[in-house]
């Protein structure tokens, strides 16, 4: 069995497991007291909590490779352990840039459920497919899975967004502080971007600061965020479906055949254009919006999941059990 | 995003007065101009892609002809069969609404491209400077304030401001007198018209292959020869009047295949590998390739591809030293099976002895983990070696395994292999390389638009009753908005700690997005 540091691939999955745990109670701490300057600790607890867990099932799949002799994605359990390592690389990234206050606790509640999910499945490494056997696995795979991981975070924020929306809507506009660097004023006192948006010496506008930057409304905030992931998302789906032909076409003779798998993929990237769309006509709610995110992943989990339950077509070999 | 009309509205009274040919064009090209419009508006494009993801949901989930026998399909719809066939929903994809919706995704994409090309290219190419008055009536702008120094001239704050644009947050930055026009991802604007026309490119590409290109399959043992004209089934991808392909006149011969198991799984394949001879029309030879999943045979637009592998029915065995092959000719029950006559050597007096060979194969049988036989011993009408409640005395053997019978001491059959034909997958894609560059144009569109544009115009004006100089900022995005909010806010403190020279220099590159 391969080990490293005198952990075997299982025990690094339950080392990821315990970090999740640890990330989702910070995290729901974070949610409740992100307003409070004394806990600016838990958050970064919760961050480094789910980085670990991302590094811990790296090196598992990493083992799990070595012991299989080839790039371990090649079904239901591997495809999920990349599913989860990219969101939570996609959260990493997303907290660093946008300090986002109430995304750490689903996102980690989520990997929890998945992961869970992912170690009752089948985990025997069995010899590869001939059809498997190329280098096209290891390109198509993880950028299909990347996108289905920004589809994840984008389907999260747009609960988020919703829940404002809909159950909190006096708080939907309420503010969410960024972080916002210290500037110097003309008058060179010290004063902060929410301060200058409250009518001292500066020429920073409303839009630019107070709620719309320095504090940004939380609804827009988790709607842009939708928008962002789903914009990375779909010309990764777009990608990963055309290698897909690419590889169909040297593997099985035609670079499209209405397989189940590929149809289902095709309908997931329709209906983020649809989103897309309805963004750029710029005449539909935040809420409409969401709603459609929500129904775009949905027609993912049936691409990723139903048809693999059914077991049907040529890609029946990431069926699960 | 609203449309400028391109044609003159009808209320003109040119129109209305003029009876001539040049009026019924008018007309004509205002009806066209209408039509247009809304072939290429979003809200057609958005309908038209959600009844398209309808249309192959659809096609996923119900039972489709070609993939599920017909038999099947009217057992499990009974008699709602007739109205879901008329509706076409058993061939979605080449029902007549599916390819209307498709005609109509192609010219809104067309139309749509075509008029998103001109505003995408203005604005990716268009160098503007706005005057603070211009600046001061966008909603997005703010302005850095700092002290008028009599000895510094404005032009030089304009140069500061230039260079921080320019080298600290890498916008390409124009300059007309005291304003300054900067952007960065110029590039984006032209992400969505390119991956449609990747689209476009694919669909025509598609039609074109549908009319010239055609599949065919061979199943093919060691020594065939055969050449286009002569496979098993040959599939245009149109019927027959439409179809203007043709068939390259390539000659074939098999010298051999084999598969590979992999050597700690002796179950399982590893990969199938086919070696053909390739000759041209002339029977001039052109190559020898071998051939197996994953890597086809390439003769210009003609491919071929190792795909399947299946049991021909005959079964090389030895009884004794003796070589014999039998056929698979009869069924027992529902299963295949070999009934053959033992050689006078082995029959006795009164007998006629038979061998009964059932074979078990991986390849037709999903519960079958390894391919063996199971042999038999019959003899007028009654199997040998049979007990009350047993099945009757057999051998199971894998390839290269041998057995006696007990009931008959002295026949020794050994199962040397089962003939095994390679099936082959020829395909004919005239269309490839522009299917391949489509792919390629979509693909680069797709990236492009990952990016976004940002604009800034940049003027200064005097303030001189406060003795202050005013640098107004306004700005725009086509996307990512926060990720350039916390741009301007990084700008903004390194702005002001560069118009103001006493401030301290920690604060002029604050964050990084």
């Amino acid at each position: 069995m391969m080990m490293l540091m005198g952990l075997s691939e299982t025990q690094w999955v339950h080392t990821a497991m315990i970090a999740l745990i640890i990330a989702l109670f910070s995290f729901l701490v974070r949610s409740w007291t992100f307003r409070n300057d004394r806990f600016q600790w838990i958050p970064v607890l919760g961050v480094t909590a789910i980085a670990i867990s991302m590094v811990a099932l790296i090196i598992s799949l990493f083992l799990r490779s070595l012991a299989a002799e080839y790039f371990a994605l090649s079904n239901m359990y591997e495809s999920m352990l990349v599913l989860i390592i990219g969101v939570q690389l996609g959260f990493l990234l997303l907290d660093r840039w946008f300090k986002l206050p109430h995304l750490g606790w689903p996102v980690a509640l989520l990997l929890i459920v998945a992961l869970t999910f992912d170690v009752s499945l089948p985990t025997e490494i069995k010899p590869l497919q001939a059809a498997l056997q190329s280098y096209w696995r290891s390109i198509h795979v993880p950028i299909i899975i990347l996108s289905y991981a920004m589809f994840t975070l984008a389907f999260l924020s747009s609960i988020i967004s919703l829940f404002k929306l809909y159950f909190a809507p006096g708080n939907a506009s309420s503010t969410v502080q960024q972080p916002i660097p210290a500037v110097e004023g003309p008058n060179t006192e010290r004063v902060s971007m929410i301060q200058l948006s409250q009518g001292l010496s500066s020429g920073l506008p409303a839009s630019l600061s107070g709620q719309a930057a320095g504090e940004l409304s939380e609804a827009s905030l988790y709607d842009e965020l939708t928008y962002r992931c789903v914009a990375f998302g779909f010309p990764l789906l777009a990608i990963g479906i055309i290698l897909g032909g690419l590889w169909a076409n040297e593997a099985w003779g035609n670079y499209w055949s209405w397989d189940p798998k590929e149809s289902m993929s095709l309908v997931t990237l329709l209906g983020y254009g649809v989103y897309l769309h309805l963004r750029v006509n710029g005449e539909h709610s935040p809420k409409i919006l969401a709603w459609v995110s929500v129904a775009g992943y949905a027609l993912m989990l049936i691409t990723y999941f139903g048809v693999n339950l059914m077991g049907l077509g040529l890609h029946s070999y990431g069926k699960i059990g | 995003m609203s449309v400028s009309p391109v044609f003159p509205t009808k209320e003109d009274p040119k129109q209305e007065s003029s009876n001539t040919m040049a009026s019924v064009l008018l007309r004509w090209a205002i009806l066209l101009g209408d039509t247009f419009s809304v072939f290429r508006s979003i809200p057609l494009a958005i309908v038209l892609l959600s009844l398209l993801a309808l249309g192959v949901l659809i096609g996923v989930w119900m039972p489709q002809e070609g993939l599920v026998e017909l038999p099947k399909i009217k057992a499990q719809f009974g008699e709602n069969y007739r109205w879901m066939k008329a509706l076409g929903l058993f061939t979605v994809y080449s029902s007549y609404w599916f390819i209307c919706l498709e005609v109509l995704f192609f010219f809104n994409l067309l139309f749509g491209s075509f008029q998103w090309l001109r505003p995408a290219y203005l604005s990716a190419t268009q160098v503007t400077f706005c005057s603070p008055e211009h600046i001061l009536s966008s909603s997005q702008q703010f302005f850095v304030a700092f002290p008028l120094d009599q000895s510094k001239p404005v032009e030089t704050s304009v140069k500061t401001v230039k260079n921080l644009l320019n080298k600290n947050f890498h916008y390409r930055v124009y300059q007309q007198e005291n304003k300054l026009y900067a952007s960065k991802g110029n590039f984006s604007r032209f992400g969505p018209v390119v991956a449609h026309l990747g689209i476009l490119l694919l669909l025509v590409s598609s039609v074109y292959g549908a009319f010239t290109g055609f599949k065919a399959q061979k199943l093919v043992t060691p020594g065939t020869q055969f050449s286009l004209n002569q496979v098993d089934k040959m599939m245009p991808n149109m019927p027959a009047p439409w179809w203007h392909g043709s068939i390259a006149d390539w000659r074939f011969h098999i010298r051999d295949f084999k598969i590979q198991y992999y050597p700690e799984h002796p179950e399982t394949p590893q990969q199938y590998y086919t070696t053909i001879d390739v000759r041209d029309g002339s029977g001039k030879f052109v190559k020898t390739e071998t051939i197996s999943v994953n890597h086809p045979l390439n003769l210009g637009n003609l491919t071929i591809y190792q795909a399947s592998f299946t049991p021909t029915g005959r079964l090389f065995l030895k009884l004794n030293d003796r070589s014999e092959t039998v056929k698979i000719n009869t069924q027992v029950g529902s299963r295949p099976a070999s009934f053959s006559t033992l050689p006078s050597m082995f029959q006795t007096a009164g007998s006629l002895r038979s061998l009964i060979v059932f074979p078990f194969f991986v390849q037709q049988d999903p519960n079958v983990k390894a391919n063996y036989i199971r042999v038999f011993l019959h003899d007028k009408g009654r199997f040998l070696g049979q007990a009350p409640g047993k099945m009757p005395e057999n051998l199971k053997l894998a390839a290269g395994e041998s057995g006696e019978f007990p009931s008959m001491p002295g026949l020794r059959v050994t199962y040397d292999k089962p003939e095994m034909a390679t099936g082959l997958q020829i395909k004919e894609a005239p269309e490839v390389f522009w299917v391949y560059l489509a792919f390629f144009i979509i693909g680069t569109g797709a990236v492009m638009c990952i990016f976004s544009q940002r604009q800034l115009w940049v003027a200064f004006v005097d303030k001189p009753d406060d003795g202050t100089i005013q640098c107004l900022v306004s700005y725009r995005t086509n996307k990512a908005k926060l990720s350039f909010l916390k741009e301007l806010q990084a700008l903004y403190p390194a702005m002001t700690s560069c118009l103001n020279p006493s401030t301290p220099k920690d604060n002029r590159r604050a964050d990084t997005v």
